[in-house]
């Protein structure tokens, strides 16, 4: 029975029902219409019997803000909305333009499809909510993520919140707080309690750097003088071959990034992909599969160099005219000559040859796979060398960064059409050149209050050369945050004020961000947020972060709020209707932060600095089209005097290429591409083409195989240290070489087309496509008893999760996988995950830029014998708040 | 008569499902319940050099077949029907299912070779993939078609099918040998198997499919 009601609670019919009844609750209007039932049935506005129903609803652009890849693919959802009620979704297919390679249609993935049921998902939030166990005088945190929950009223909450916060700040002070949201990273992600907390005079916040970019963005700048620099899909088209390090495109991206790249297959380009799995990427695109152990990249990289050289297959003239440091001959002024890379890989003062056989030993790619590409490549004239961010996401991650761009400048790239060399993706995806922007409605006035404590950065980290008062800043490392916080300081003795205090007494979790689940070691955050005086949390779903909360509050989603144009990729921006109104009682960061502020005494207009209105207008007017790939852009919308009266905001009339009626009608702008057009980028062509006139934007002008800047930098940070040239470094506790025999295995984490990162793990057509399952080789598995589709437990020196094993010949022997972010689910009698979020397993190890070591993780996977009767997950209940109807 | 038909390119398919999920969450389908899935079958296996200690990949391969009702030119869904629920369309050729008939009895499911109809567990009853009749019928085209990222379907009068991209050939594994006419035209992968090689498997779990 109680299987049953489970069943019907995940299914979207019951939550298209449910939502009908919270939106009767919440506004007293909405009714089930007929036309509800009969839509809910059919795809195309007929009843079940064919016959058709009266549309009598309406289509809106539904925003579809799944961060997929940090600034990748967003695209388009169309819902058909009736009484209010969300009815079906359809994506760009034709309505408007046909389809063609030079104006690609923005369809969405499955994640996109299914965003009624996630924004209508049973584990809403629906009120205020207060954990039964705690109260001002005993906080009882040891019951976090156990207790049940009681209804509170909005007044009840914000003072609890206020008189809390007050405390802490009265006591400790700003640093007494933690707030695990994100600061700004971008107009859809912006929370007004991040501007009440740096008007208060600052949190501490664990963004030192960046999750997502892994350790590229110092190694490309120093090396090549460019950042996030990649050609554009057409240029890409250019390439005879593609050569890449992991990138499964299709579940990082999502969008039309992975059919770019069999564009490029189908006209005759080769793909080889490097990488621990046959991806699903690689099956769909690859003319090759090259299976290699998790994080060996870099030898892997070193044996091919290897055989180049000793083969004189590189491409001298390129190494001699464009870079330093390749030999002993091109070393920059004042360098030791015995430092170049080319002694380095032929072992001349090691005495350790980085031949084929020695790089074989370390990646598990034979050695006469290693020659063969080597020759291979060496042969091919354009080649697009591509690297996945989490390649770089291990131990002193920047030394594969090193190999791969001096490897590429070993073969010619980057620099013409069809030559390039980068690791940002496509011009689809991230890249420093937009062909379309949205104006920010985040902070188009400029008003939003700054963190006082945040300390100027270098790219994405902390630069301590311009840091003058060491008491002057704070920023918690990721990848350590949760023992540093638990052991009461953070840093390396070496940092120029050394080591830094905590004392966190208070956590918020909110911002978008889901951090007790989301960085490494799961297990310490709980110990963590048990420990502190008061956990407050505002999240539109109830999330693992706000499980372990003692206050809760229900937040709007996208969809609650929209009216803004927006954009997170390069090539499209979309306007977001409001589909719906807000669910329960649930309401935006806005308003809640203008609460509390007066609470707490800020005045409410320094926290939330523009009105709706004037972000629905500064998101329009300062939308821009690109003319050039070098900077140049255009007004993108007509704005008429009419259209800002209807606003009632202050502003200017303006042309652009379509009236603001145009664009809400169709929902989004995307430029219309052609060959060789003015958006085409063909990244370093300049220099290569000049090198004397237009050099590269490094200290020598030219790109940097030899690189003692980025090693003073990166090493500065003390968190790991690398060579002035790229090197391999074993590492005891991790990666290849570190197994043990309680944990033979390497663990890698890919992502999911089940989630965004955390996003959507609730929704049951994603949970039923996507099982969260332990990958695994046939080797491994015979030589466990596993077979596939069996309960397997998986741990590591961290932790322990429970999933089914899927056994497949597509794994390399020796690495297992878990996919990112599943909600943590703790089984509170054995301390193991049933969810199987791989931060239970995730190394906590903070390298180079303060970047997370991930992929390498040592483990073990077993076949699972204990009591735990694991449901599959498109089953498997929700967790939901006990004790709140 | 015309025949409708799915054209589906097995060697650009990525498993991305968003044909399954497209299809799930416009006919509001409960869990269980696929008038679309996409099996992942592989293959291969690895040799031990025990010189080296590596492990070297032996043929190993894997790709992705998305499949739905192939609405048959000899439904054999419809010839076992006992309660006449099921019917072969005269204009379209679509195969579909009359939920007011069906007595939930499954065997039609039993009887496809491809297993298309699917048991929708609160209704008793067994429902199934109708090419989105309705859509078909406004011109549009199903929402697995026109929602397919790497554009690896598509749909039409069967024979236009056949002279845009060939015959191509049903018989690849996972699929049983053709016994029923499917109204499909399948791209095999570059690894595709025959039908009963039995040179591999299909990796997705049972409760993905």
């Amino acid at each position: 029975m109680e299987r049953a009601q489970d069943r019907q609670r995940q299914t979207t019919d019951f939550s298209r029902r449910s939502f009908v009844k919270w939106s009767m609750v919440a506004g007293g209007t909405l009714a089930l219409s007929s036309g509800l039932v009969a839509c809910t049935n059919n795809g195309g506005g007929t009843g079940g019997d064919g016959t058709p129903v009266a549309q009598t609803g309406a289509w809106k652009t539904a925003p579809c803000m799944n961060n997929c890849s940090c600034g990748a693919s967003r695209c388009l959802l169309k819902a058909y909305v009736e009484d209010g009620v969300p009815i079906k979704i359809i994506t760009d297919q034709g309505q408007y333009d046909p389809d063609s390679f030079e104006y690609l249609q923005k369809r969405a993935c499955g994640r996109g499809r299914a965003q009624i049921s996630n924004i209508l998902s049973a584990d809403r939030v629906k009120y205020p909510m207060k954990r039964k166990g705690w109260s001002p005088e005993s906080p009882n945190g040891a019951m976090r993520g156990k207790d049940e929950w009681e209804r509170i009223s909005w007044d009840e909450a914000l003072d609890i919140i206020a008189s809390e916060m007050q405390k802490v700040l009265d006591t400790y002070g700003t640093r007494g707080i933690l707030s695990t949201g994100y600061a700004d990273i971008g107009d859809t992600y912006y929370d007004q309690i991040e501007s009440l907390l740096n008007e208060l005079g600052g949190a501490l916040h664990h963004d030192f750097a960046t999750v997502s970019l892994g350790s590229w963005p110092l190694v490309e700048l120093f090396m090549t003088g460019g950042l996030f620099e990649a050609p554009d899909y057409l240029a890409l088209q250019e390439s005879d071959l593609h050569f890449y390090y992991g990138c499964n495109w299709q579940a990082n991206k999502g969008g039309n990034t992975a059919y770019q790249l069999r564009h490029a297959h189908e006209n005759g380009a080769k793909v080889i992909i490097v990488d621990p799995w046959l991806n699903q990427t690689a099956m769909g695109v690859a003319d090759e599969w090259v299976p290699i152990r998790p994080g060996t990249d870099t030898a892997f990289t070193l044996g091919m160099a290897y055989h180049q050289i000793a083969n004189n297959l590189h491409n001298q003239e390129y190494l001699d005219t464009y870079c330093v440091g390749f030999d002993a001959e091109h070393m920059p002024e004042g360098a030791p000559a015995e430092g170049n890379f080319k002694d380095y890989v032929l072992g001349t003062y090691d005495n350790e040859p980085k031949t084929p056989e020695w790089a074989s030993k370390i990646s598990g790619v034979s050695a006469e796979t290693i020659k063969r590409l080597a020759e291979e490549l060496a042969a091919t004239e354009k080649i697009a060398f591509f690297a996945g961010q989490s390649t770089t996401k291990i131990p002193a991650g920047e030394v594969f960064g090193q190999v791969f761009y001096t490897f590429a400048f070993m073969n010619g790239s980057p620099g013409a059409p069809g030559s390039y060399a980068g690791w940002v993706g496509l011009h689809e995806g991230m890249s420093t050149l937009a062909s379309v922007k949205a104006g920010d409605s985040s902070n188009g006035k400029g008003l939003n209050p700054a963190n006082p404590i945040d300390p100027p950065v270098f790219v994405t980290s902390p630069n301590f050369a311009e840091i003058t008062d060491w008491d002057s800043w704070d920023k918690i490392e990721l990848s350590e945050c949760w023992e540093t916080c638990l052991a009461g300081e953070y840093g390396r003795d070496i940092w120029p004020g050394g080591k830094k205090p905590l004392d966190i007494h208070l956590i918020y979790t909110g911002g978008y961000q889901n951090a007790l689940n989301s960085l490494p070691n799961t297990n310490k955050a709980i110990e963590f947020f048990r420990s502190v005086d008061f956990v407050w949390g505002a999240n539109p779903f109830f999330c693992p972060s706000v499980q372990y909360a003692d206050v809760v509050l229900p937040v709007t989603t996208w969809w609650e709020k929209g009216e803004l144009a927006w954009t997170n990729n390069s090539d499209v921006v979309y306007w977001a209707d409001r589909i719906i109104e807000p669910v329960y009682e649930s309401r935006t960061e806005a308003q809640i932060a203008t609460d509390l502020a007066q609470k707490l005494g800020v005045d409410p207009a320094k926290v939330d600095t523009m009105t709706p209105a004037e972000r629905t207008y500064y998101s329009l007017k300062d939308a821009a089209y690109a003319t050039d790939v070098v900077g140049g852009f255009s007004p993108l919308l007509t704005v008429s005097q009419a259209d800002i009266d209807a606003l009632g905001v202050a502003g200017e009339p303006q042309e652009g290429l379509m009236t603001l009626a145009e664009f809400k009608e169709k929902g989004f702008y995307k430029p219309k591409r052609a060959k060789d057009d003015a958006l085409t980028n063909i990244p370093y062509q300049a220099f290569i083409t000049n090198p004397a006139i237009t050099p590269a934007a490094t200290s020598t002008g030219k790109f940097e195989i030899y690189c003692p800047t980025l090693a003073a930098v990166v090493n500065s940070y003390g968190f790991s240290t690398i060579d002035p040239v790229g090197k391999w470094q074993f590492t005891p506790d991790q990666g290849q070489g570190a197994q043990t025999d309680e944990f033979p295995l390497l663990l890698w984490t890919p992502h999911s087309l089940r989630r965004a990162h955390t996003v959507n793990d609730s929704v049951t057509s994603l949970r039923e496509a996507f099982p969260q399952e332990c990958f695994m080789s046939t080797v491994d598995a015979q030589a466990r008893g596993i077979k596939n589709g069996d309960i397997v437990l998986m741990s590591s020196p961290h932790g322990k999760v429970l999933r089914p094993a899927k056994v497949m010949p597509t794994v390399i022997p020796g690495a297992v996988a878990l996919q990112d972010g599943a909600w943590t689910t703790i089984d509170e009698a054995t301390g193991i995950d049933i969810a199987g979020n791989p931060n239970i397993l995730q190394a906590p190890a903070a390298s180079g830029q303060g970047v997370q070591a991930w992929s390498g993780t040592i483990c073990q996977v077993e076949k699972y014998t204990g009591d735990i009767k694991l449901e599959a997950d498109k089953r498997r209940a929700l967790v939901l708040p006990k004790g709140i109807e | 008569m015309a025949q409708y038909g799915f054209y589906f390119d097995s060697d650009k398919c990525t498993g991305c499902k968003t044909c399954q999920v497209a299809c799930k969450e416009t006919y509001g389908l409960p869990t269980d319940t696929l008038w679309r899935k996409v099996p992942n079958y592989q293959g291969g296996s690895w040799k031990l050099d025990e010189a080296t200690g590596i492990y070297e990949a032996q043929n190993v391969f894997g790709y992705f077949v998305s499949m739905a009702c192939n609405h048959c030119a000899a439904p054999a869904c419809v010839a076992v029907c006992p309660v006449a629920a099921l019917e072969k369309n005269g204009e379209t050729g679509i195969v579909s299912l009359d939920e007011r008939l069906c007595i939930g009895c499954g065997s039609c499911e039993t009887a496809c070779p491809y297993s298309a109809p699917s048991l929708w567990e609160a209704k008793g009853i067994f429902t199934k993939c109708d090419m989105c009749s309705a859509l078909v019928a406004e011109g549009d085209v199903p929402v697995c078609v026109s929602g397919c990222l790497m554009r690896a379907l598509d749909f039409g009068e069967l024979t236009e099918l056949q002279g845009k991209y060939g015959t191509g050939d049903v018989e690849v594994e996972p699929l049983p040998a053709d016994s029923t006419g499917p109204s499909l035209v399948l791209k095999p992968h570059r690894n595709a198997q025959k039908s009963g090689a039995g040179t591999g498997e299909t990796v997705s779990l049972l409760e993905e499919i």
